[in-house]
């Protein structure tokens, strides 16, 4: 089974070159990629990734927000994606 | 980073004596036997016209080959005997509470000095004109008189003479601490400007690099040009670093040059999101300013305007001068301080490199401000002295080379 992921960063480029990165692996399935942590929140919610790269910085709801608002039943791993 | 290393020249931080740059008091070897024989020959010279016209008033009683050949003995055995009194200038030194010893063994060292010189210049006197000078007023004692007197009164001049050559010794010693002291202390502040932008590009570097590379990899699979285009402005950005070196204030026509590479750079980086305006009056690009000093302030307003903000934000920035002084002025319209902001949040300490640098390099003569705007926003405004290329302290070179 694919591992289904999802991309999150406000920024653009950023963002593309993750989900191009993670394309090219065998076993991973993007199935998103959000510019805020509100849309990461709902497409969390609405599609359940497995994995989810996130943006610390973003307007409004930073990276840490979005995991304190992750609701407990949804079993999403999420890993920072920091760049300094 | 070894990819930003500056330039490791290893003068740099050494004093370096400026070609023309002669300090007299520094002079070593055969230049300061020159120098110094050049001195005593003077004082010799205006003690021969003293001796020549305080004599001559009525008739011509002496000629200017004797004058001359008093005077420059008498100083020449000064300048033989001199030494001996810079040796004792620097072995005795006066203290707040004792100057009563010191004063006495000079006193002492004068009268023995003199003494000494007093029985050469009349071995020499002697030898050379066969006269021994004696004043008329001095003639119309008796002998025994007039020995007393005469020895009374040239050992008088001989103390005078003794003190006025130890004074100046210690005007040179003192001297000499002092521009050492200053050499010192300069270095040291050099030192700590130095360090400081040191840190300052440490911090810039690895994570504007980061950050580039992050981008050019995402563009040479979409806009292969741009990514061209970020790549060109970045060498060009690593090639001024390596032009700059270790400089402590560059033409603000240098600094503007890099900040626009970084905001260009920036501008790429975050597509739509950042605009920025420029307003650079042409007069004040030979002007000095720190070198990295709009950095860490444009970088802010990027952090806290840009990446905290869907919309992005307006960058402005701009140069003037009024009264005299140079006035950069940055702006954003993101959302200001708020009102918790002081000097130890993220953004404060930031800046307190800016404003320590700003401090060391210009004193009282400087002011630096940051405050929200009335239509939101955050500006910051920095105004330092108009300094031309060529102006004194502008490389911090300005020690070298008086008298």
């Amino acid at each position: 089974m694919k591992m289904k992921v999802l991309v999150v960063d406000d920024e653009r480029l950023a963002r593309r070159r993750l989900c191009r990165m993670l394309d090219s692996e065998d076993g991973v399935d993007m199935i998103g990629e959000c510019a805020s942590g509100q849309a990461a929140l709902e497409a969390i919610i609405q599609r359940s990734p497995n994995i989810v790269f996130l943006d610390v910085q973003m307007p409004q709801i930073d990276g840490f927000e979005v995991i304190r608002s992750i609701p407990e039943k949804k079993t999403t791993g999420c890993g920072f994606c920091y760049g300094f | 980073m070894s990819l930003f290393a500056n330039k490791t020249d290893k003068a740099v931080n050494e004093p370096v004596d400026l070609p023309g740059g002669i300090d007299l008091l520094n002079l070593t070897g055969n230049s300061k036997r020159l120098a110094l024989f050049l001195i005593w020959t003077l004082l010799g010279l205006s003690e021969a016209i003293r001796l020549y016209y305080r004599y001559n008033i009525v008739q011509d009683i002496y000629t200017w080959g004797q004058t001359l050949y008093w005077g420059l003995a008498a100083w020449y055995l000064w300048g033989l005997l001199s030494p001996v009194i810079a040796f004792l200038v620097r072995r005795i030194t006066f203290g707040k509470s004792n100057w009563v010893r010191p004063v006495l063994i000079h006193l002492a060292a004068a009268l023995s000095l003199s003494l000494v010189q007093l029985i050469l210049d009349a071995c020499v006197v002697h030898f050379g004109t066969q006269y021994i000078f004696v004043t008329e007023e001095l003639l119309d004692q008796k002998l025994l008189d007039l020995i007393a007197a005469y020895l009374r009164f040239m050992l008088q001049r001989g103390v005078l003479s003794y003190f006025m050559i130890a004074l100046v010794i210690y005007m040179v010693q003192y001297y000499r601490q002092f521009r050492a002291e200053e050499r010192r202390r300069s270095a040291v502040e050099k030192d700590l400007l130095t360090s400081q932008l040191e840190t300052l590009r440490g911090q810039l570097q690895p994570h504007f690099l980061f950050n580039t590379l992050n981008t050019v990899a995402e563009l040479i699979h979409a806009d292969p040009d741009l990514a061209d285009q970020v790549i060109t402005k970045l060498s060009e950005m690593l090639r001024l670093t390596l032009d700059t070196g270790k400089a402590i204030e560059v033409p603000l026509r240098e600094e503007m040059e890099f900040i626009d590479l970084y905001l260009d750079i920036n501008e790429i980086r975050f597509e739509e999101r950042l605009q920025v305006t420029r307003e650079i009056h042409p007069e004040t690009l030979d002007l000095f300013v720190p070198t990295l000093i709009t950095q860490p302030i444009v970088e802010n307003s990027i952090k806290h305007g840009v990446s905290s903000r869907v919309e992005g934000a307006k960058i402005a920035i701009s140069s003037t001068i009024k009264d005299k002084q140079l006035v950069l002025r940055i702006s954003d319209d993101g959302p200001g301080l708020g009102s918790d902001y002081d000097e130890s949040t993220p953004v404060g300490i930031g800046l307190k490199n800016t404003r320590a640098r700003l401090e060391q390099l210009y004193g009282d003569e400087h002011s630096f401000s940051i405050s929200d705007m009335d239509g939101g926003g955050v500006e910051v405004v920095i105004v330092i002295p108009v300094r031309h290329a060529g102006s004194p302290t502008a490389d911090g070179d300005d020690d070298e080379g008086e008298l």
